[in-house]
Order: structure tokens, then sequence, then C-alpha cells
């Protein structure tokens, strides 16, 4: 067994980790304030390569594996959970889905933009009273060659901003995907939505009012929307545990700087055994959880069944930030509730990632439907 | 337009530094980092060769673990590199450098050699015109910046009154300065190509350089004491308020900073 990164992984991960501090951290506060990512760092973060980490260079991408995108996810998602949610949303989402069930047609159509953050994507699956396949409300008729496609989707994360959405529909056949591009008629998006948190990033809904769609546009084969939607989300959830990993070191990392500065009652409050507590159980479960998401990135780049240890990861790492970020707060007391740190941001965000497309509720049933079997 | 930019890999200069028994800079202690002057060559180097045309070649003398920084430079936009590892080169003071690196230069195409201003660790900045002038070339030194055209290179050269504009004829040997730009991330992608990119490995015996005039056993220099320096500045504690902004004016003024 090899647990070490390859020089190229290591790499990535040192220049994007330069990259963050150098640019990214000093914008972390304004991203939050003004609830944008500067247009120029975007295209920045484009230009560099962050959205074509898992895309094969023949679109355009870096080739990396799924591993390589988790390392560069997690460096982004300590300076702001809003670079990993777009990121994630674009790549590991609808470039992601083009990828695993494009023809290369389609590939050669839309993935070299994507790779390249020039077009965002987005993944419309979720409409407004819920994510279940059998009760999706959206519609394709097939019309002619083609398809009239009829609906509305909710919370699509990059809705706003997306050029390229992948949108699942209810067909004769089932469930089939299919891809739509922004300013095709009868496509609009909706009001941004107001959040909680991820700010700088956005979702909104999305609507389609007879759409027009052509074969081109049909995303696998016809009725297989189920099984695109499905592989595609195994292989985001350990996206979005690696965004876990990331905030979470950054939390510890402030902690264990503010601990040792912290003077109460004559010494450092690291000198303190609760305290000392707190950072040995953040710091336990972040090393755990990082193993998970290495493992299951590994096993999905070599062919390996992963779907239920990037349950198992998304399950663990989501729910392991939102108790290391608590005992961040804790730490940094009254000065962890305050706007003026980033820490509560931070706590904020942090509680997005038990929910994003599918809850931690659903990941345990998907454990135990694998272990049920 | 062939150009040859030249790096060092240097101890990471955040790290504490170590000395060797025989007093010399313990590299293997600590991480090696591009020099950080070399930097802004390559950053030079790359820019021109995008508006120029040609190809890029790195050149490198150093261990075998400066592949890394390599790799890195090929990450940012060189094309192929030459690595001159060597144990005999251990040790080497800067005319055994300097001849070495002439040497390999002599085996490579180039218009035009460019060199960050020094090295971040010894700090001496002759390398530059040694190479220069074991080669017969004519050297630009501290470019803040540099035009390459009609077959001459134009540099200006920044000094406290202003600057000089000094030209030569290609091929030459340049080497710039920190303000010259401001040096690129290597692209992700780059990264990913880098490994793939040439590097060809030299020995002494590839150049025809006997082993014995290079290393510890060929310097002309040897090091008998490293002591630490400690600086001790007076600070000057002006106390009245309204008459401070004038004060420091003057004392600027006094040593010609203003």
């Amino acid at each position: 067994m090899d647990f070490n990164l390859n020089s190229d992984q290591q790499m990535l991960v040192n220049t994007v980790r330069d990259y963050v501090n150098k640019t990214l951290e000093p914008i972390a506060m304004q991203v939050e304030s003004e609830n944008l990512i500067p247009p120029q760092i975007l295209h920045e973060m484009g230009e560099l390569g962050f959205f074509g980490i898992p895309i094969a260079e023949q679109y355009g991408g870096l080739d990396a594996g799924l591993l390589g995108h988790c390392l560069v996810i997690e460096q982004l998602a300590g300076a702001n959970a809003a670079y990993a949610n777009i990121i994630g949303a674009s790549t590991g989402l609808a470039a992601t889905a083009i990828n695993l069930a494009g023809s290369e047609a389609q590939k050669q159509r839309w993935l070299p933009a994507l790779a390249s953050g020039e077009k965002l994507g987005g993944f419309a699956l979720t409409e407004p009273h819920g994510a279940e396949m059998s009760s999706l409300g959206t519609v394709a008729e097939k019309e002619g060659d083609g398809y009239k496609l009829n609906g509305r989707k909710a919370w699509v994360s990059n809705g706003p901003v997306a050029d390229i959405i992948v949108v699942f529909a209810r067909t004769g056949d089932g469930i089939s995907a299919y891809v739509v591009e922004k300013g095709c008629p009868g496509y609009r998006c909706g009001e941004i939505d107001s959040r909680m948190g991820l700010h700088g990033s956005y979702s909104s809904e999305l609507y389609f009012n007879d759409v027009k769609l052509t074969a081109d546009n049909l995303l696998g084969q016809a009725g297989q929307g189920s099984q695109v939607a499905t592989a595609t989300l195994d292989r985001y959830r350990i996206g979005l545990a690696a965004q876990a990993v990331g905030a979470a070191d950054k939390l510890l990392r402030a902690c264990v700087d503010y601990s040792k500065q912290r003077q109460q009652f004559g010494q450092p409050i690291a000198g303190f055994q609760a305290i000392q507590n707190m950072l040995a159980d953040m710091a336990t479960e972040m090393a755990m959880a990082r193993a998970g998401v290495y493992l299951a990135a590994w096993k999905a780049d070599n062919g390996q069944p992963f779907a239920s240890d990037a349950a198992m990861v998304r399950l663990f790492a989501t729910e392991m930030l939102n108790r290391v970020a608590d005992r961040a707060v804790q730490v940094h007391g009254g000065m962890g509730y305050m706007k003026e740190l980033w820490i509560e941001r931070a706590y904020r965000d942090a509680r997005m990632l038990r929910l994003a497309e599918g809850t931690n509720d659903v990941m345990r049933l998907i454990i135990a439907n694998e272990l049920l079997r | 337009m062939n150009i040859v930019v030249c790096m060092k890999e240097t101890p990471d200069t955040t790290a504490e530094k170590r000395f060797t028994a025989d007093l010399r800079l313990d590299r293997a202690a600590v991480a090696g980092v591009i020099n950080p002057y070399d930097e802004y060559g390559i950053e030079e180097a790359i820019a021109q060769k995008e508006k120029l045309g040609g190809e890029l070649t790195l050149l490198c003398m150093g261990p075998a673990r400066a592949e890394e920084s390599i790799r890195k430079a090929m990450a940012m936009g060189v094309d192929k590199a030459v690595l001159i590892s060597d144990p005999a080169l251990e040790g080497s003071d800067l005319i055994a450098t300097a001849r070495v690196l002439a040497a390999a230069l002599q085996k490579l195409t180039f218009d035009i050699v460019i060199f960050g201003q020094a090295s971040t660790d010894s700090n001496a900045g002759m390398i530059v015109t040694a190479v220069a002038e074991l080669l017969g070339l004519p050297a630009l030194t501290w470019a803040s910046k540099l035009t390459i055209e009609g077959g001459k290179a134009t540099i200006k050269r920044s000094h406290e009154t202003g600057y000089d504009v000094v030209e030569a004829p290609l091929p030459c040997v340049v080497s710039v300065t920190q303000v010259i730009n401001e040096p690129r991330y290597p692209s992700l992608k780059g990264i990913m190509q880098a490994k793939r990119k040439e590097l060809t490995s030299y020995k002494l015996a590839d150049l025809g350089i006997d082993a014995s005039s290079v290393g510890s056993a060929g310097a002309g220099s040897k090091v008998e004491a490293a002591n630490r320096v400690t600086l001790t500045r007076t600070p000057e504690i002006f106390k009245d308020a309204d008459r401070a902004a004038l004060y420091i004016a003057d004392y600027l003024e006094k040593r010609k900073l203003i």
C-alpha cells in the first residue's frame, strides 16, 4: 500500500495552496460581504485549470482523476465554501454527468468550455417537492425527432449563472437526462435564493416552458436518467466530503493558533485540558475523514465499486465538519460568534453540506441498502 | 528565438539554515525551491518566448532532487530542461559553476541566455558575468526591462537616479531583477503536462570537464569560519509630534532616500 501522493498530485496541492494563500484568502471576507466572487478571480481560476481536474485531456481537462479534484477542492474549501460550491456544481455534477453519459460528440461540444471555466454548469434534479426520481414533475414529451421540456426545478446550484444545465425529466421511457443551454427559448431562471450561507455562490429555481430539444440534447439512453444521476452523485459526494475536510482543516488550524495566543486565568487557553480535548477530537475526526475521502476517490479512479464508500465518507465527513465548526465557535468563545471573524461564516456554510444533493439521512439509506442487499 | 534560462535550486527561503561540518550550507536538511530571483528569469523567458516563438530550455546544475523545481518551471511554461548533476560537483565555487554552465551552454543552441540577478543562498550575483566571459558573449546585467528586437537585446538598468539603456547584439547573456515582471503561477494543466516534457541529464564526463577541477576538490576558495551576523541598530525616538513629519522628511532627504 502506498499512501503517498505522487509528485503531480503534490504539486497540484502546493500550487493551489499557494494560490489560496496569496489570492483567495485575502478576499474571503469580501466574497462573504458582497456575496460575489470577483469575476476576474473566477476567470483566473478557470485559466489555471481549477474547473477541469477530473476531465480528460482531449476535452481540455487535466485528467487528474477524482482524487486530484478532491485534493483541489480540499484546498479551496478552507478559503471560502463558495469556491468549492461553484466548482462542485459545474465540474463535480454537470461536467461529470456529461463525461459519464455523453456521446463523443456531446463531450466535444460541452466539456471543453466547462473544463476551462469559460462556461459554468448546473445540475437540475431537485424539484420543489423533492428529489425523488419516481415523482419528478418535469416532463419531456416526444415531439418529432426531438422533445418538448416543461417543468420547474428548485435550489439548483449555479442556477442563476449556469450556461450548460443537465436536466432530469420524466419521459415515456422513465426518467431521462438532457442538456439544456442557457438562452434557449422557454428557459428561464428564477430569483437568486436567499440562503443561510455559501455566499458568493448562488442557487435558484429554473423554469422550462415548452423548451424544444433535439435528440442531440438527450444525455445517455432514453429512460436511463436515473442511472446517470446516481453515477454522477456517487462521485459528487466524495468531492463534497473533500470540501468538508478542507473546511475542517482550516477551522482546526485557526483553533490551534487562537488557543495558543488567547490568555485566560494567566495562561494560554491551550493549556486547559477542556480545550485540548476539543482540539484532539477535531484533529482525529478530520484525519479519519480525509483518509476516507482519499480511499473512496482512489477506488473510483481505479474502477472499483465505491458507491457505499462515497455515501459513508460523505456522511462522516460532513457530520464531522459540523462538530468541528461547533467546537471552533466554542474555542473562540464570543469572538467565534462575531461577524468580524470568519468562524461564524464557516459554521453557517458547514450546515449545507449535510443537505446537499441527498441529505445525510439518504446516505444512511444507501449504506443500509448495500448492507441488506 | 531560442532562449535558455538558468535556474538554481535554493533552500526554502523561509526555512532555518544550518551548516554542515565543513561549513557549507546543509541543503539536504531543508526543502528546495526555485531560487526566488530565478522565478523572474523564468517568467521573463516564458513571456519572451510567447511573444517571439521558438524554444525555451531550462539549464540547471544541482542534485537529482532539483528535478522537482525543474518540473515546476516546466509547469509554468518551460519547454524542456537540462540538469547537470554529478556527485563531484558538490562544493563547487562560483568559477567552477560558471565553467560547468558555460560548457553545457556550448552544447545548446540559443540566441539569448537569461539569469535571475543572483541566488538567495550565496547572493554573489557573479555567475552571470563569469558565464558570459567564458563564452565570449556580452552580458547585460540587472535588467528591469528587456526588449529583444532586430538581432539585439536592449535592457533598462535602474539605479538610484534613473536608468541606463544598454544594448548588445545577439547572442548575449542577460540577468533580470525582480521589478521586471510578476512571475505566474504554474497552471494546473501545466503541472500535468510537465511530466511529459524532455529532461536531459548531463554528467561531468558529458561536458568534458575533469572532476578534480570542480567541486570541493577544485574550489579556489575555502570556508574558514561561519558566523551568525547580528545587526544592532539603535532606534532614534523623536518626541515632538508636531514636527515629526518634517523631521522624518529631513532624515530621509539627508540619506538621499527621497
